[in-house]
């Protein structure tokens, strides 16, 4: 009551020195751009009154009745959720108010930090645009900025440490953000296992399968793995024969036929991720990819053309990929359908490999002679740089930047340095004076791993190695452990030789045990002991016969 | 006497606080109906341990106590060991009620642990514990999230150290219709002080240090599936029926030292992951069946018999006219159904008025208390799924794709996650969006719930027909079934 009396007051003051008017009006209507004054509220009858103050200071009095709206930013409110103060747009009708928009929002469109998020596949990395297929099958491209952060399996890793083939969440700071601001990358349980098997058993209702006569495919042809196993699968489960969908509640009808699984290790399960049914016959083969098809779903191996299409499994860098993945010149191996002429690819492997997850990373290795050493660089010499899985001339000398996180190892000593014992060490001499023809001493040579210039890890030697006899080999560990006689050692599987006259990939077919010791080993952008290895690492490896020169673990 | 049974009556029926699939205990361990397994990291190495656990709770609206009772052995038989556990946690509740949500502070009452590995005993001398949780409970879903600091002091075997362990982490879940889930992400810190004998039978002073990231989930899913006939001489060919699946996962990341005779090595360390994971039996019940003669070939021929046999639909004629437009009462009533969203009784904690209850008057105009769809419409109107128009509800108005998204949103809570007003969203036709369902159509697109057609557009303003409106609400379900599990427990136990 004393509220409306004191409106009232005001009123006539404001009425006394000629300051509240009404509108310019006629029957037409009018806008009144300002600010809220004050709502006075009338009896239920005649609803409420707003006295609003035009920019210019003109005070207007309007009254509102029910089919006025009333907006905030756009949005509609009741007339009780308004403030005075606010900023407001009136549309009038002689005296009575239309509408009214106010004005709150500071920042529109605003969003919290990282509270904008996208999922999905990573189905291709070009530079630092980043292509995502979603859950529900739109692709979208996003762009890796300087201060983005990504995470694997909880611990913070480099943003080159991405693969295509990953699942990822991606955090955006602004509504309208394509720049990425943190990065989740899914952990290990996005590696995948094949499993040739007969299938037994699909229980719809535990949503598991059962499987006899397991074997996987291990060193370019099937082994036995175990008499039975069971498999998880979650929901609907991708099920394919010849290219052609299979509905879940149709498996039963394929009992005892020979199936091909791929799965992977998901919260303390093997669950199923694609399965193919073998229609026909079975064959494996290998060669270099040639005159891709993409929109005809076929490709060349060997002269052979094979078809593919969203039913083939592609696997690359131990992932499940998308067939684009495949390209010319890529290193194959196949396992298809061949009948009647017609060869279905029911499993691609692509063994392309290299230095680098993708183009996003910037790691190089350089061989050379250590030229000269200061307190945070050094030169090589006739530096050579490894490029296309072969040491090539990097056209003289080169400097690198080495500081208190680069990790230098002494082959010879069998010691890490730290930066003063580099500095001081005769690593670096001038082989022309006096000191160096008394003391006998000479350059050393070194292996540089180097995230553009900036060295990550070295091993020096006193002696030069034959690059000629250097070969790049892939594979994965089985076991890692130190032997009496020889050292550090590890056994690899899945192991490929690169073969520069064939240009491609040339499985091994057998176990391939190497010595680890004094090799400069690069695991999570950093240089570690050999003991750092461990079953299950993939590695990217330079081996000299038994000795490995150098190996990053991918 | 009236006044002690009314009393009575009320303490029954005031609602007690739900049941939350939930993690037993914060140690990271699974369990199904017979076997629960844990692994233990009190020695500085990862030992698995199996036996039984029991568990008792009772809520009420204001307090919460929940009992464990674990006793367990080492897995591997070659290892001689035990772990005695039994711990009470009391909570206490805050509701309010305006907001919808409840606030809930949890402490321990009563603790005893004793664990045995090798010649080595670890007792619990002191087990502090600070929780505190926040509900929002929304019409289709409770949403919740949870922080939680912990320490405990163990002493080993008589004075020969003491090993603490500080814990510090959340707890972030769900509950609705179709599912519920509660993941833990816990962080612990080992900080162990002892005594080595040495070789010239000296003590020596060692102590150690590691850390353990657990990510513990408890997740129950309600899926409906499909069970055709085998036979073909029958009145159908099959039937819908949900399939309730709970399944625990546990995924320990630890960094340990790794143990050179009783001492740690200076710089090596023992890292690792362990992954558990124990489901129960599946529980399934069968559905009514569907019986329309105009669905044949339909599109939305599987989304309609599920709805129907969810009773979502309570038709009874042959014909289900898919292409006829879906009215709001019919779609407001649906949801209800689909999601049991129960009216809720008057405030004597009775579903039949007496003669003496005055009637309440309607909340809209055009729809009458005595009507049989009042009961939705009020209890719709009450939670916030529909505001109405003017005062009219307008039951019989065809649905518009805006309405039925802003209602679906609406259910969930989260218009309130929009950004903030000004923005545009993705859909060609933005423009055609009207303001009221702005943040509900932008959400919805988020979500994955609404979709642009090939052009982009969203169609806001279109009549949803029943087979349209029946498609968005298993698409609904289908997140409040899965696409929740997936956000509350796949994306953080793989992720993080």
């Amino acid at each position: 009551m004393a509220k409306k009396i004191m409106a009232c007051v005001l009123v006539l003051m404001l009425l006394a020195a000629g300051g509240v008017q009404s509108p310019a009006w006629g029957a037409d209507t009018a806008v009144i751009e300002g600010y809220l004054l004050e709502m006075i509220p009338q009896s239920e009858a005649t609803g409420v009154s707003l006295m609003i103050e035009g920019y210019p200071g003109t005070v207007y009095l309007l009254s509102v009745t029910e089919p006025a709206s009333f907006f905030i930013d756009g949005r509609p409110v009741a007339w009780s959720d308004l403030q005075p103060g606010l900023e407001v747009v009136a549309v009038v009708r002689g005296e009575q108010l239309v509408s009214l928009e106010a004005y709150s929002t500071p920042h529109p469109g605003y969003i919290a930090p990282g509270s904008l998020i996208a999922k999905g596949l990573v189905t291709a990395i070009n530079q630092d645009e980043i292509s995502i297929l979603s859950d529900n099958g739109i692709e979208q491209r996003y762009i890796v900025a300087p201060f983005t952060t990504a995470i694997r399996g909880g611990l913070a890793v480099p943003i080159d440490n991405l693969y295509a083939g990953d699942r990822v969440i991606l955090y955006f700071d602004d509504i309208d953000s394509h720049l990425i601001s943190r990065m989740e990358i899914q952990g290990d349980s996005i590696l995948v296992n094949l499993y040739r098997a007969s299938l037994q058993l699909v229980n719809p209702l535990e949503e598991t399968i059962s499987c006899a006569q397991v074997e996987t495919f291990k060193d370019g042809r099937w082994q036995k793995y175990g008499s039975t196993m069971s498999f998880a699968y979650d929901g609907s489960l991708e099920a394919y024969i010849s290219g052609h969908q299979v509905q879940t509640a149709n498996l039963k009808y394929y009992r005892g036929k020979t199936v091909y699984l791929l799965t992977r290790q998901m919260m303390g399960r093997e669950m199923v991720d694609r399965l193919i049914i073998k229609a026909q016959t079975e064959y494996t083969y290998q060669g270099c990819a040639d005159n891709i098809n993409f929109l005809a779903g076929q490709f060349e191996l060997n002269q052979k053309n094979f078809s593919f299409d969203n039913g083939t499994i592609v696997i690359k860098d131990g992932r499940k990929q998308s067939t684009g993945v495949i390209s010319n010149g890529s290193s194959l191996v196949v396992i298809a359908d061949n009948w009647l002429g017609q060869a279905y690819s029911n499993i691609v492997w692509v063994l392309d490999q290299g230095l680098n997850n993708s183009t996003l990373g910037q790691q190089q290795l350089y061989y050379g002679r250590i030229d000269l050493i200061t307190a945070d660089s050094m030169w090589l010499k006739d530096a050579q740089r490894l490029q296309n899985h072969l040491f090539a001339d990097f056209g003289g000398e080169v400097q690198l930047y080495y500081g208190s996180d680069s990790r230098i190892y002494d082959g010879s000593a069998g010691k890490w340095l730290n930066n003063a014992e580099i500095l001081a060490g005769s690593y670096a001499v001038d082989e022309d004076s006096d000191f160096s023809d008394r003391q006998d001493l000479e350059d050393w040579y070194g292996y540089v791993y180097c995230n553009q210039d900036h060295v990550l890890g070295m091993v020096v030697w006193p002696e030069e190695s034959d690059l000629d006899k250097l070969r790049v080999v892939t594979g994965t560990i089985t076991t890692a452990e130190e032997d009496p006689l020889v050292g550090w050692t590890v056994t690899l599987k899945d192991s490929y030789d690169w073969s520069h006259h064939n240009r491609q990939w040339m499985l091994k077919g057998s176990a391939l045990r190497l010595g680890s010791s004094d090799a400069l080993i690069i695991k999570n952008g950093q240089a570690v002991s050999p003991a750092a290895l461990k079953p299950g690492d993939r590695l990217y490896l330079l081996r000299d016969n038994f000795h490995i020169c150098f190996a990053v673990v991918k | 006497m009236r006044w002690i049974a009314l009393l009575t009556a009320l303490l029954f029926l005031l609602p007690a606080q739900p049941t939350w699939a939930a993690p037993a205990d914060y140690c990271g361990g699974v369990h199904n109906e017979y076997e629960y397994q844990e692994v233990v990291f009190l020695s500085g190495q990862p030992v698995l341990f199996k036996g039984s656990f029991t568990l008792s709770e009772k809520n009420s609206a204001t307090k919460g106590t929940v009992s464990y009772k674990f006793d367990l052995k080492p897995a591997d038989p070659g290892l001689k060991g035990s772990l005695d556990r039994r711990v009470t946690y009391e909570s206490a509740y805050t509701n309010f009620s305006p907001q919808g949500q409840t606030t809930a502070t949890t402490v321990v009452k009563s603790y005893r642990e004793t664990v045995v590995l090798g010649k080595d005993r670890y007792t619990l001398e002191d087990y502090q514990l600070s929780r505190s949780d926040v509900i929002d409970r929304r019409p289709t879903a409770d949403f919740f999230s949870g922080t939680i600091a912990a320490r405990k002091v163990y002493k080993l075997n008589k004075n020969e150290g003491s090993l603490i362990v500080d814990i510090s982490g959340g707890t972030v879940g769900y509950s609705n219709f179709w599912g519920r889930t509660e993941t833990q992400v816990l962080d612990y810190m080992l900080r162990s002080q002892g005594r080595v004998v040495s070789d010239e039978e000296e003590a020596v002073p060692t102590s150690w240090s590691g850390t353990v990231r657990i990510l513990a989930s408890d997740s129950l899913r309600k899926s409906l599936s499909y069970s055709p006939n085998e036979v073909s001489l029958s009145s159908f060919p099959g039937g819908h029926m949900t399939v309730s699946k709970q399944e625990m996962t546990s995924s320990c990341q630890y960094d340990l030292p790794v143990m050179e005779e009783g001492m740690p090595a200076e710089y090596e360390r023992n890292n690792g992951r362990i992954e558990l994971h124990q489901g129960m039996l599946p529980a399934i019940q069968r559905l009514i069946l569907p019986k329309f003669r105009d669905l044949g070939g339909h599109w939305a021929e599987e989304d309609i018999k599920k709805l129907y046999s969810l009773n979502v639909f309570q038709d009874t004629s042959a014909f289900f006219l898919p292409d006829a437009p879906m009215t709001r009462m019919d779609f407001v009533r649906a949801v209800m159904r689909s999601c049991n969203i129960q009216p809720q009784q008057d405030q004597t904690g009775s579903l039949v008025r007496t003669r003496k209850t005055a009637p309440q008057p309607s909340l809209v105009k055009d729809v009458a208390e005595s009507d049989p769809d009042y009961v939705y419409v009020k209890a719709a109107i009450e939670r916030g799924l529909v505001h109405g128009t003017s005062g009219y509800f307008m039951p019989d108005s065809p649905l518009t794709r805006a309405q039925a998204v802003t209602i679906l949103i609406r259910g969930l809570g989260f218009e309130n996650n929009a950004p903030a007003p000004g923005f545009f969203t993705s859909f060609r036709d933005d423009a055609d969006i009207p303001a009221w369902s702005k943040d509900s159509i932008y959400m919805a697109g988020q979500i994955g719930l609404l979709s642009g057609d090939s052009t982009g557009r969203c169609f806001p303003n279109q009549v949803m027909t029943r087979a349209e409106a029946s498609a968005m609400l298993i698409r609904f379900l289908n997140f409040l079934e899965k696409d929740l599990q997936q956000d509350y427990r796949d994306n953080i136990v793989l992720y993080k």
